[in-house]
């Protein structure tokens, strides 16, 4: 009787177990997960630490074995300070900045400008980061035992720190970690194997040459193989390194206003005027050098994307594809065990090719870019500490150690980095474009559409030009006109502006007054005063043209060489 | 039954709703309520700044709200009244939406009625003379009222910062169109005003509206004069002493070069380019340009002996 009393009870428990089983199962892994996060949350904030949550998009595994690697370096020299990264996916990342910032819930290091529109950056710079002014222009400590110590913090970048400006706030706000820079790589192995050299051709006719190897050969598969690994997105590599600045002499026969670029209001006077026209030598020699190069170009790459090229090159179909630091790492552990990699210069030409020489007049100029930028949140607990851990990553010593992880290039000056990527260094003299039709709406979209088709073969460079000079020359004027407006509709933005700025020097202390004042007037003349008087100016110029005394800008007139002629007489004479 | 139950459950939802609603509401007004009156423990001062940051981060209904406590707190003549009065002035005229110039004039009238000889005075009557200036896109600037109201204020507040400023803009609003009179007009102005005013603090702004002045009217040898005195005068931050010349250098020396033939400074403006930015993007083409200096200097010299040569047998013969 009592054996069968428990089996009763037995089954009871076990029908009650099995009606309730669901809602165990759900007790158990909630309770479960409560400890695991709780047991997380206490590894990730120990009591009585001070922790600093650094929130970037860059998913690449070695970014953030690097981040890891300095946080735990950090950490040992002060041990109450615990690091913790937060990798946000690209696609959301614009969106979860938001949400943390509004919600008061931000990370103390941010890496800025993904995902959302450039304004709404600027706005969470003005609302929830701290202005980094005041530090930039003393030393960073962390650089006291290098040659970099007595060195203000922005000169120990190679760009000056540029990047960290904000222009619309007037104030550095981010420190940058690491510099782009974009160069060919090649297959080294396929090289050999289809045309017998051992490293890539960096003289353009030679390169010329090995392109029309490389075409001859069939692969596996039985297709040509394709010389240059391309698409949309990499046809832009080209055109800054190695087809716009053929275009680079015409400076001197449009730079109306003498500040050494070539503007667009400036590129369309000059056409309108006949001082330039698509016909130019130097736009034929730009257009083609452009032809000559994306005939190497696997067909159909203009409605290809990047991963796509990447594939065709990992894949060894391709000898040669352009791309910049951010991928070298990842190309080199696709090629490991495959082919060999090399990294070479874009072939630009030189001063003795036959047909581009004398349009030739230096190697091309490459701005240092610095990106991969934190900025510091006043929101933050410890905004102190989360500084201080980025002047750790931004010491001569700590940056080369994040890059060399990553495999990407410092952007700190004198940091060494890894031998295959010393061809990334930027060149700091050379030349640049003088090709500018971008005037916004009609004539700009016709451009885009003539260019496409000029660059897949499909207009010939002839009807190119019978096509796009006249419709620019007609629609430019419309075009510029709403260029203008927009320019007026920015005057009341800048006299915003320029309002705080106002306050803050009428409000300010005894010790910050003269700063305060001092930037404020720099600013009602930067911003408001010479944008006027350049705009009416340009503005007549579109509609008038140039004077017609004018000499071209770059020209030296008779009366100029007499009056030199005297002044050196009268040195002369007076020695 | 079915029915009835359906029926009961609704209400019961419907009775939920409006109780959340009615919480909800309610918590909202305790909320603005606190909040307005946690700011009028606040000391003017304290709500000045909270105006101003409100403005700073585009919460322009905050910022009135607070302007015009301060109003209300304050007796005309205190000058947080006048400040206040100013704020309210600049957020209707500068903000984005819901913009009233009108009653922004309004305000900036109200304080040069109250307190004529007034900081606050000054500055409300060039923000007047700003809003001639300003106008909307598609609208055409009248130069001829936006001169007088710039006048207005040069002339009421001598030595103000405010009057300062105008002068600049009334200036710069004779040269903008490139009328050798006008500029003329500009040049004569500028160089009494420093002739008066010897400490003024947009000197080097106003070298350069001579610069430009001397520009349009070909005179290039004093342009050049006046571009390097208004690089000399630049204004230092001394919280940020790295003042960007690299645009002056290159904008001196091409000067020199092209309309002046200072080939001398020319050179020397291309060099503080080239030492002082070497990151710039102009180097390459400075480093051209100072070959092509030596090279013209070459040519000429070596004529210039060929003359005195060809001279002196002359004489002799």
């Amino acid at each position: 009787m009592l054996k069968s009393g428990l089996r009763t009870k037995m089954k009871e428990i076990f029908n009650n177990i099995k009606k309730y089983l669901p809602f165990i199962v759900i007790g158990v892994f909630f309770f479960w997960s409560l400890i695991s996060v709780c047991m997380r949350r206490l590894e990730e904030n120990p009591p009585g630490a001070k922790v600093i949550r650094l929130s970037h998009w860059q998913l690449e595994p070695d970014f953030q074995t690097a981040i890891d690697v300095l946080a735990k370096k950090y950490q040992k020299l002060h041990p109450d300070v615990k690091i913790i990264q937060e990798a946000i996916p690209e696609t959301s990342y614009g969106q979860w900045c938001s949400t943390q910032l509004m919600g008061g819930t931000g990370p103390d290091l941010m890496e800025m400008g993904k995902g959302l529109p450039y304004h709404i950056w600027i706005s969470y710079y003005n609302r929830y980061m701290v202005p980094l002014t005041q530090y930039v222009d003393k030393p960073n400590p962390y650089n006291k035992d290098n040659e970099l110590a007595d060195v203000p913090f922005r000169n120990t970048f190679r760009d000056g720190m540029r990047v960290g400006y904000i222009e619309e706030l007037q104030e550095y706000m981010q420190v940058p970690m690491t510099q782009l820079s974009v160069r060919l790589f090649y297959n080294k192995t396929l090289l050999k194997k289809l045309t017998g050299l051992d490293e890539g051709p960096t003289n353009y006719r030679q390169f010329l040459d090995v392109c029309k190897k490389i075409k001859a050969h069939k692969d596996p598969t039985g297709k040509n193989y394709i010389p240059i690994a391309g698409s949309k997105f990499h046809v832009g590599m080209w055109n800054a390194k190695m087809f716009y600045p053929m275009s680079y002499s015409l400076l001197r026969y449009a730079d109306f206003n003498r500040d050494g670029y070539l503007t667009n209001y400036e590129q369309y006077v000059a056409f309108k005027t006949g001082e330039l026209k698509m016909n130019n030598p130097e736009y034929k020699a730009m257009f083609g050098i452009m032809r000559e190069v994306l005939d190497n170009f696997q067909p159909g790459y203009i409605g290809l994307n990047r991963d796509e090229a990447v594939f065709t090159f990992a894949q060894e179909r391709a000898v040669f594809i352009a791309t910049g630091t951010w991928d070298s790492k990842g190309l080199k552990l696709q090629a490991e065990g495959v082919f060999e990699l090399g990294v070479m210069d874009f072939p630009w030409p030189d001063q003795d090719d036959p047909v581009y020489g004398k349009f030739v007049k230096g190697p091309v100029y490459e701005k240092p870019i610095t990106c991969v930028s934190f900025a510091v949140n006043r929101d933050g607990k410890h905004p102190d500490v989360a500084l201080d851990f980025l002047l750790f990553m931004a010491s001569k010593e700590n940056n080369e150690t994040l890059n060399k992880i990553i495999g990407w290039t410092p952007c700190i000056i004198g940091a060494e980095t890894e031998d295959y990527l010393a061809a990334f260094k930027p060149k700091l003299r050379g030349i640049y474009p003088a090709w500018n039709p971008n005037l916004g709406g009609e004539s700009w979209i016709r451009w885009l559409q003539l260019e496409s088709l000029y660059k897949v073969d499909q207009i010939s460079y002839e009807n190119l030009c019978k096509e796009f000079e006249p419709f620019y020359i007609e629609n430019g004027y419309k075009d510029y006109l709403e260029m203008k407006k927009d320019w007026r509709r920015g005057l009341n933005k800048n006299e915003r502006f320029l309002c705080n700025v106002r306050v803050k020097a009428l409000t300010a202390d005894k010790e910050n007054a003269l700063s305060r004042w001092v930037k404020y007037r720099s600013l009602v003349a930067a911003r408001q005063v010479w944008p006027e008087v350049n705009q009416k100016r340009q503005f007549k110029m579109v509609k008038d043209g140039p004077d017609e005394d004018m000499v071209k800008p770059y020209i030296y007139s008779d009366k100029l060489i007499e009056k030199v002629k005297r002044n050196l007489r009268k040195n002369m004479e007076t020695r | 039954m079915i029915r009835k139950y359906n029926k009961q459950n609704k209400s019961n939802l419907l009775g939920l709703l409006i109780c959340i609603s009615v919480v909800l509401v309610s918590g909202y007004f305790i909320y603005t309520n606190y909040t307005f009156k946690k700011a009028s423990n606040l000391s003017c001062d304290e709500l000045l700044s909270d105006a101003w940051q409100n403005f700073q981060l585009t919460e322009y209904n905050k910022s009135v709200k607070l302007f015009e406590q301060i109003t209300e707190m304050t007796d005309k003549n205190d000058p947080d009244h006048l400040k206040a009065l100013y704020g309210l002035g600049n957020v209707w005229w500068l903000r984005q939406e819901g913009k009233d110039n009108e009653l922004a004039s309004e305000y900036f009238n109200q304080i040069i009625k109250i307190a004529p000889e007034s900081d606050m005075a000054c500055w409300s009557q060039l923000a007047l003379a700003r809003m001639l200036h300003l106008v909307p896109v598609g609208s055409e600037v009248d130069y001829e009222k936006v001169r007088d109201a710039y006048r207005g204020v040069v002339e009421s507040n001598p030595g103000h910062p405010a009057s300062e400023e105008a002068f600049l803009y009334l200036q710069a609003t004779y040269i903008i169109n490139s009328d050798a009179n006008e500029a003329k007009i500009a040049l004569a102005n500028t160089k009494e005003y420093l002739k008066k005013h010897p400490g003024a603090k947009f000197k080097s702004s106003l070298y350069s509206i001579m610069a430009n002045c001397y520009g349009i009217l070909k005179d290039y040898d004093k342009q050049l004069a006046a571009m390097i005195k208004a690089y000399k005068t630049t204004e230092i931050d001394p919280e940020s002493p790295g003042t960007n010349f690299d645009n002056t250098y290159w904008g001196i020396a091409n000067v020199a070069e092209f309309r002046a033939g200072r080939l001398d400074i020319a050179r020397k403006f291309y060099r503080k380019l080239i030492e002082e930015y070497p990151t710039d993007m102009r180097v390459y083409t400075a480093e051209l340009a100072i070959k092509r200096i030596d090279n013209l200097e070459k040519k000429l010299l070596a004529e210039i002996r060929i003359e005195n040569k060809n001279e002196r047998n002359f004489q002799q013969y």
